[in-house]
């Protein structure tokens, strides 16, 4: 399936529409996973789609949809964490605290917790491969590393899920 | 565990976030309030932050004083009150760097002060390590038991850094004279260093012989401003799946305490705080009455704290469900009267603090607390009312409002 190429937008309004419409949800359980907090998770997606909002006028077209706005919603992830007041939170998630519904299976809450618990580089790899669903290319240009970056965090990530997870870590696809 | 799998795991693990109905509404709002509005300056590595009410008090026994702050302003050009105790104890000198205290706040609830690092060598690239706060004897930070706390590098030169803590005074140290903090900050710096802007090549006879002739080698990386920061160090573990030559990985992270990476050289820092609390800490800038209690479709709750001191915001709301009623909120919001959340009704406020916990003393029921930084009530007319509000997973809107004055 042909991913949707970004093109310089004349009805930014309509576009945006569409945009929040497909990739809201999505977004905002990523930077709630990446923040671990709900209000900053609203908060870095509307920052986002405001930030794409007033590029889409310019856009001169280069990128993918989707590693576009991930891009953007993991630099203000990012911006976010980078105040002085915010890295100084403990922030580590227990199953229990997790935004689930009553009927959630509680391995899964515990197989969240347990990716929201990695260190935050690690963290961020397991959520743009497995979750958003970007190549290890795309990972990498999003992040801004080289791909040998992205697999010895990978790596490094699946290790301590395993340890974590006693066992049942994630396959190496 | 396969691709998909892990994925749908995350998303049934998350499923109580779901969508935002008011999203466009909001976004474009802002947009177009934007151009009238300053832009916030991002805080740089190595800039000062503005410090208010400054006072560095050297000797013990002297009272505590009052200071004004001036960021925001009430109506009628009223200024918030903030108490600075009086304290002792502030710097702390090494041989890498200089630390000391900047300012500190207390508002019978909250503590918060700033430190100030400065780098005695600007050349070298400093790697910096909080290891311990503590209050009293209490540890309330401590780096082994925080995973996700990264560390931080300075990336050398003349600006000090500066950094704001906040703590909330456990309660048995309210009404205490004094406290005591300590404060433990280890730092680390090459003794020869060497720094490399990221490229995407491998380039590992180079690493090598800068390494050899005892260079410390420090990747730096560039931001969406194309401002470089140090990154951390090149992992040398050689692993064929992963790289060609063994040099390739980039991990943020601190130096490696070997001859590995070339030479470096630590120190530790303590800053050890006595602290003497004033009666009359300015607790209240402006009272607010919430109602003895509220009802409505999906509860019945009960604000069990709703302060505004000179330090932000608090709001602590105790919710008892009605039956059959799941009260899972979507968000919640503190706004200005009883008005959809909007540019102009959100209280301004930097990162909120939230907590929910089920009650330790009311069976069934759930306790949000929420704490705004710097959420004040400025712009006239000053609101007769601002409310918490929370938007249910039905979309609908409920309020608690909170009478001001």
């Amino acid at each position: 399936m042909t991913q949707a190429v970004m093109a310089p937008d004349s009805q930014p309004e309509s576009t945006l529409e569409r945009l929040i419409e497909e990739n809201q949800v999505q977004l905002k359980r990523l930077c709630y996973l990446y923040l671990h907090d709900q209000s900053m998770a609203e908060d870095a997606v509307q920052e986002t789609f405001l930030k794409v909002y007033r590029a889409l006028k310019d856009f001169r077209g280069e990128a993918s949809e989707k590693t576009y706005l991930t891009r953007i919603a993991i630099n203000t992830c990012k911006d976010m964490l980078r105040t002085g007041w915010f890295r100084h939170v403990d922030r580590r998630v227990s199953p229990e605290d997790l935004p689930s519904r009553q009927e959630t299976d509680p391995y899964h809450r515990e197989v969240a917790a347990a990716v929201m618990n990695l260190p935050r580089k690690l963290r961020e790899v397991i959520l743009l491969y497995y979750y958003r669903g970007l190549t290890m290319e795309e990972i990498a240009e999003t992040l801004e590393i080289s791909q040998p970056a992205v697999s010895g965090r990978m790596k490094r990530a699946r290790e301590k899920l395993k340890t974590e997870l006693k066992g049942d870590g994630i396959d190496e696809e | 565990m396969k691709n998909e799998k892990l994925k749908n795991c995350l998303d049934d693990a998350v499923s109580g976030i779901r969508k935002d109905p008011w999203l466009l509404r909001k976004v474009i709002s802002r947009a177009e309030s934007m151009e009238d509005t300053p832009v916030k300056k991002k805080l740089a590595f190595g800039t000062v932050q503005v410090v208010l009410a400054i006072i560095l008090l050297m000797s013990v026994g002297i009272a505590s004083i009052s200071s004004l702050n001036n960021t925001d302003s009430l109506k009628n050009n009223e200024t918030i009150p903030t108490t600075t105790p009086a304290f002792s104890g502030t710097e702390a000198e090494g041989k890498l760097a200089h630390l000391q205290i900047g300012s500190l706040q207390y508002d019978g609830y909250d503590i918060a002060f700033t430190t100030i690092l400065e780098q005695k060598n600007p050349e070298v690239p400093l790697w910096c390590w909080v290891e311990k706060i503590s209050i009293s004897c209490r540890d309330e930070y401590a780096a082994d038991n925080n995973d996700n706390y990264d560390g931080y590098w300075l990336s050398g030169g003349t600006s000090p850094y500066s950094t704001d803590w906040h703590f909330t005074l456990p309660y048995k140290l309210r009404g205490a004279e004094t406290i005591h903090v300590d404060f433990t900050l280890s730092v680390s710096s090459p003794v020869r260093s060497w720094k490399l802007l990221y490229s995407k090549g491998h380039f590992p006879e180079q690493l090598r012989q800068l390494i050899d002739e005892g260079y410390y080698v420090i990747p730096f990386d560039v931001d969406e401003e194309n401002e470089p920061y140090p990154e951390g160090y090149f992992d040398p573990d050689r692993d064929p799946n992963s790289r060609e030559n063994g040099w390739g990985v980039l991990f943020s992270g601190g130096p490696l305490p070997d001859d590995t990476m070339g030479n470096i050289i630590s120190e530790t820092l303590v800053i050890s705080l006595d602290i003497m609390l004033p009666d009359d800490a300015a607790q209240e800038i402006i009272p607010l009455t919430p109602q003895e209690s509220y009802e409505n479709d999906y509860c019945t709750a009960v604000f069990e704290k709703a302060k505004l001191t000179s330090l932000g915001l608090y709001l602590t709301i105790r919710v008892k469900p009605k039956e059959g009623v799941d009260f899972s909120p979507r968000y919640w919001e503190a706004v200005k009267g009883e008005n959809l959340p909007s540019e102009s009704s959100v209280l301004s406020a930097d990162v909120p603090k939230t907590k929910q916990y089920a009650s330790p003393d009311y069976e069934g029921e759930t306790v949000w607390e929420f704490w705004w930084l710097n959420a004040h009530l400025g712009g006239v007319p000053q609101p007769d009312t601002i409310s918490l509000m929370c938007q249910m997973q039905d979309n609908q809107f409920v309020w608690f409002p909170i009478r001001v004055r």
